[in-house]
């Protein structure tokens, strides 16, 4: 299995997508993930994000471990922005490659779940009525 | 002794990147140095948090010792 898990500090960070599609994996599911504004009512400025960069690449090599051992997958790629990202703007790009579609589909929810969950990476809204550290997990 | 810890999201920015707490000695388990943070830093006590040691999430039993490198992990909030 191929990865390519990158924390990236501007739009241009993000992947090259053609290198990893081949003859072999019929399937490319692909999820960007863009600021939304409004966010609970309130007009988001912007967000910061920070992250713990040794343990994001060793969080991402545990999960794409764990993908590999319950689907079919050839190639997982995940790219994440890191600092001032505004609305509009992509904050993550994930893919996953395989020969059929389900296991893409489902690898890449699975991918985008556990990057929500575990990955060690913050992030602080900036809104209209000032600002606040999101919470999703523990 | 001293034993240095890296902090992350909101605690970096109410902290710093790192504090130092006083532990007794070494091996010490992640769950008293967890104690220790609590007890000098009493106004996160309602902010739960999880553990790394060396880049890797640890659990509550695990021994470290002085050299390793502990860092407290906020609720995280990616993508």
């Amino acid at each position: 299995m191929k990865t390519d898990f990158q924390l990236i500090d501007d739009a241009k960070g993000f992947p090259d997508l053609e290198q990893f599609r081949s003859s072999t994996s019929g399937a490319e599911v692909v999820f960007n993930g863009i600021v939304r504004t409004p966010n609970k009512g309130l007009d988001v400025l912007y967000l910061e994000f920070e992250a713990y960069e040794a343990l994001f690449h060793n969080e991402m090599k545990r999960i794409a471990e764990s993908l590999n051992s319950q689907y079919q997958i050839h190639s997982v790629v995940l790219h994440h922005r890191i600092g001032h990202v505004l609305p509009g703007e992509l904050v993550v790009v994930a893919a996953v490659y395989s020969a059929h579609r389900k296991d893409a589909f489902q690898a890449c929810e699975m991918l985008m779940n556990e990057l929500k969950s575990t990955a060690p990476i913050w992030k602080k809204e900036f809104n209209s009525d000032g600002s606040f550290w999101v919470s999703q997990t523990p | 002794m001293m034993k240095e810890i890296h902090l992350f999201g909101l605690l970096k920015e109410k902290y710093g990147d790192t504090v130092c707490v006083e532990v007794p000695a070494f091996p010490i388990t992640i769950e008293e140095i967890v104690k220790a943070f609590r007890k000098s830093h009493s106004e996160v006590n309602d902010i739960p948090f999880l553990i790394a040691v060396n880049h890797f999430m640890a659990s509550e039993k695990d021994a470290v010792n002085e050299n390793d490198h502990i860092a407290l992990l906020p609720p995280v909030s990616g993508g």
